[in-house]
């Protein structure tokens, strides 16, 4: 029993790695077999001889194979090389900014679980009503704005026309309430429509049928019995969407002039900054592969089944 | 995400009940209703160009930011007001559309196809080719989209070639997840395995026997990928990074917009709305597509 | 023998979408205290209709268009009434087909025994729970009780988890419990077991069963009665040995028939 779960685990975990290896040699790929940043760094009418120098700067003047094993390396001691435009480690740019992108992702989270998995429980216990035809829409329509376009409406309807509340930057609560509320919109319908597609699936089990034959209260079926056993994918498509939300963060961050890491990467394009890009596409693949190991972590704590 | 697929359990073996209401059936006409308004939405942008009823195109610094008609100071010989080149908006609104829709469409089908043959070769041949694939579908999901957008951009610069290649990445690993899936069950079917036993070649099995059986699904899931393909265009040319001018998209406009958020809030407003109705219609139909294909959601 | 359940001229119908379907149609039935009724019948013939009735178990769909059912006297069933609510899990326990899916996976088998009990027994203490619970799976012939209320349901045995749900049912000393074809995912010998433990428990508890089976020798083999029941009627009812013996309806003679038998 002890074994076969030490097997289960391992072949997970080895899994995990597998993918996260996947993941950063992509990204190598896409940043060294499509071919020379140079000419799109300097533009194309620089001299050959400058190109040189930043090939070599790059280290891109070495074999493939040598500047792949380097970045392994680095990726793995947590050294993700230095930025063209800031010239600092662009770990050090990263963290900087990661406290500020968590705030959002935190608050923006917070408001989707809060209001998507009540509309989502709402219209599973009321399979078929009005109410689950309103909960679904308004599902759907959140998953078909574009995220950044409702910021933009926010801050004209609260900033400009109202004044009631800051239209960018950060810094007070205020200034986080927009795009916080910006940032739910996606995971909350999301969470929503997956939410109520559990519900309905645990409510049909054989064992909230005879928990109401116990005579167990209508509000302990739905939440202690059908909502425990439809938590499980909620919680994943919760962790999973914290990771999306970590590059959702881009438009939004851009709209309220945020400064998160979104800003960092956008920053990093215009000004042609390739180590810092790539050293946060490795970043948020990084993440996002350690949010998928909490999410098979979190699966083992509540589902005593696959202990 | 797959592991929601995975985790859905079926109910079996129950003992009969008192039948469930069963909904009419009302896929196929709300497929129709849905899919009209979007027929009119594609007329309307590429047939209006063309009669000349649109305000005419180009610059009027003389007539900048004019608000819609049905403002105080709007007129309606510029229903949505005008820009702050004074072009005209609903016109500009009309003409990107086509950009727009063909991205949607294109995007679409770049991500599709690789996607439903890897998804058709994994399922169908499984053992090693299936896991290399599904180890390979993984790593390709746990990179978000933008990662990919941002390294490919970075390095390439935007263009239209560029931002198809960025949603054919990002987009054929979700559709070949579903496809593989599909495949699976498709494979086990009894006249499949009847194929197999009478020497029916693999090609022909694949390509006659299991693919047409895929065909609905698949159609389901381009559908989708419309709306997610104009969802992340419009992101990219929100942010600079995807259709970029002289090409003008209705992110593109987006992209125009939001430095008049203040003084002229319509200039953003309607194509942000356009794109929603557009995706919602899409989505909506998407949606009734796979209900009407998938037996067990259209049971709910 | 004193009256526990009386339904009379049950009626109960099932609103389509092509229109209504009867599910059951006038349907008697008494059962007294320490008696066991076995309701017989195939697939769709209205018995688990009739059994998830008295505990007010409907689809939302399904609406009681005639007849009633009381309990000790108490009308508990009628068109436009459902006071079931007052009955479920303290006058009326139920045991389902599948024990593996009746038993929220989640949740040890004390978890599943407090809960019952903390809703029905007001203000028990701690100590009583555990008492109570171990009691009345010992009721339940199980040896080690403290192990199987430390387990979840999928790691019992099937036989197992059948007892610990009969158990749940019971364990608030109901004076009816209904069982839903109970045994039918069990093999022949835990079925036997169940049935014997069914039969102690009515002659030591005195309280009325209601066994809804699609299997006429397990029924023949516990029931005290038996009803017939095809397309939502009951077709004939009466003492065990009677109707198996000599059923008067071309319906049940064909169901005996359809029994495979030895000789």
């Amino acid at each position: 029993m002890k074994a076969a779960r030490l097997r289960r685990v391992a072949a997970r975990v080895g899994a995990l790695f597998a993918s996260l290896f996947i993941a950063l040699t992509m990204a190598f790929a896409l940043g060294r077999l499509s071919g020379d940043p140079t000419a799109n760094i300097l533009g194309p009418t620089a001299p050959p001889e400058q190109r040189e120098a930043l090939r070599q700067q790059l280290g891109l003047d070495r074999p493939l194979l040598t500047q792949y094993f380097d970045y392994i390396t680095g990726v793995f001691t947590g050294n993700l090389g230095e930025s063209l435009q800031f010239y600092q480690a662009n770990t050090t740019l990263i963290f900087d900014r990661v406290p500020y992108t968590l705030q959002l992702v935190a608050a923006g989270m917070a408001i989707a679980i809060i209001i998507g998995v009540p509309l989502g429980v709402l219209a599973a216990t009321r399979e078929g009503t009005w109410w689950d035809r309103a909960a679904s829409t308004v599902a759907l329509l959140g998953q078909s704005i574009p995220v950044f376009w409702l910021g933009m409406m926010l801050v004209v309807l609260f900033a400009v026309k109202l004044g009631w509340l800051p239209a960018g930057q950060s810094g007070t609560p205020r200034h986080l309430i927009l795009p916080s509320l910006t940032m739910s919109l996606y995971p909350m319908a999301h969470i929503a429509r997956l939410t109520r597609a559990s519900m309905s699936e645990a409510l049909a089990e054989p064992f909230i049928d005879s928990a109401r034959a116990r005579g167990i209260s209508r509000t302990r079926v739905v939440w202690r019995h059908a909502f425990k056993n439809a938590l499980m994918p909620v919680l994943t498509i919760v962790v999973l969407q914290t990771g999306i939300l970590l590059s959702g963060a881009v438009a939004v961050e851009y709209v309220y002039s945020w400064p998160g890491l979104g800003q960092l990467a956008l920053q990093a394009i215009q000004f042609r900054d390739f180590p810092l890009v790539q050293a946060i596409v490795v970043f948020g693949a990084v993440v996002f592969v350690l949010l998928n190991l909490l999410v098979d972590v979190i699966h083992s704590v509540v589902d005593p089944r696959v202990r | 995400m797959s592991r929601l697929e995975l985790d859905s359990r079926t109910s079996k073996g129950e003992a009969p009940k008192a039948p469930k209401a069963r909904k009419p059936r009302r896929a196929r006409t709300s497929v129709f209703w849905l899919a009209m308004p979007l027929l009119v939405i594609a007329a309307l942008v590429f047939v209006l160009p063309v009669t000349g009823l649109l305000p005419e195109e180009g610059q009027d610094l003389t007539r900048t930011r004019q608000p819609p008609a049905f403002l105080s100071g709007g007129t309606w010989e510029h229903p949505l007001g005008t820009d702050k080149r004074g072009q005209d908006v609903l016109t500009e609104l009309v003409t990107s559309g086509r950009l727009t829709i063909m991205i949607g469409l294109v995007g679409a089908l770049v991500a599709i196809g690789p996607g439903v043959l890897i998804g058709l070769l994994a399922g169908y041949f499984r053992g090693w080719v299936d896991k290399v694939i599904s180890i390979l579908i993984d790593a390709q999901l746990a990179l978000p989209f933008i990662l990919i957008a941002l390294a490919i951009i970075s390095n390439r610069g935007s263009s239209l070639p560029v931002l198809f290649l960025v949603l054919a990445l990002t987009g054929w690993a979700a559709c070949a997840r579903v496809t593989r899936a599909t495949t699976l069950a498709v494979r086990e079917r009894q006249f499949i395995l009847g194929l197999r036993a009478v020497g029916a070649s693999e090609a022909r099995i694949v390509f006659r026997h299991v693919l047409p059986n895929l065909a609905g699904t698949i159609v389901a899931l381009g559908t989708l990928q419309v709306g997610t393909a104009i969802l992340v265009e419009s992101a990219l040319s929100f942010l600079g990074l995807g259709v970029v001018p002289p090409k003008a998209s209705w992110g593109s406009m987006l992209a125009s917009g939001q430095d008049e958020l203040s003084q002229a809030w319509w200039i953003a407003f309607f194509p942000g709305l356009a794109i929603t109705v557009l995706v919602l219609l899409v989505n909506l139909l998407g949606d009734a597509l796979l209900t009407h294909h998938d037996p067990r959601k259209r049971r709910r | 023998m004193t009256e526990l359940v009386n339904i009379s001229g049950l009626s109960i119908t099932a609103r389509l979408s092509h229109g209504d379907l009867r599910l059951l149609e006038d349907v008697d039935l008494d059962i007294g205290r320490g008696e066991v009724v076995g309701v017989v019948g195939e697939s769709g013939s209205g018995k688990t209709t009739l059994a998830r009735s008295v505990v007010g178990l409907l689809e939302k769909n399904v609406r009681v268009d005639g007849g009633s059912i009381s309990l000790a006297g108490e009308q508990i069933i009628a068109p436009g009434v459902d006071r079931t609510g007052r009955v479920r899990g303290t006058a009326v326990g139920m045991v389902f087909q599948d024990a593996s899916r009746s038993l929220n996976p989640l949740m040890k088998v004390r978890a599943h025994l407090a809960e019952v009990l903390r809703r029905h027994v007001r203000g028990i203490s701690r100590n009583d729970i555990e008492r109570r619970s171990v009691e009345v799976l010992e009721q339940m012939r199980i040896t080690d009780a403290k192990r199987v209320l430390d387990s979840y349901p999928h790691q019992l045995s099937g036989g197992l988890r059948q007892r610990v749900a009969i158990g749940l049912a019971v364990v608030t000393r109901p004076s009816l419990v209904i069982a839903d074809e109970c045994t039918t995912a069990l093999d022949v010998t835990t079925q036997t077991k169940v049935v014997e433990l069914f039969r102690s428990l009515v002659d030591e508890l005195g309280i009325g069963l209601l066994f809804v089976t699609h299997d006429l020798m397990l029924a023949s083999d516990l029931c005290d009665r038996i009803a017939v029941m095809n397309s939502g009627r009951v077709v004939e009812q009466g003492p065990a040995m009677e109707v198996l013996d000599r059923p008067r309806q071309d319906y049940t003679q064909r169901l005996l028939r359809a029994i495979p038998t030895w000789s």
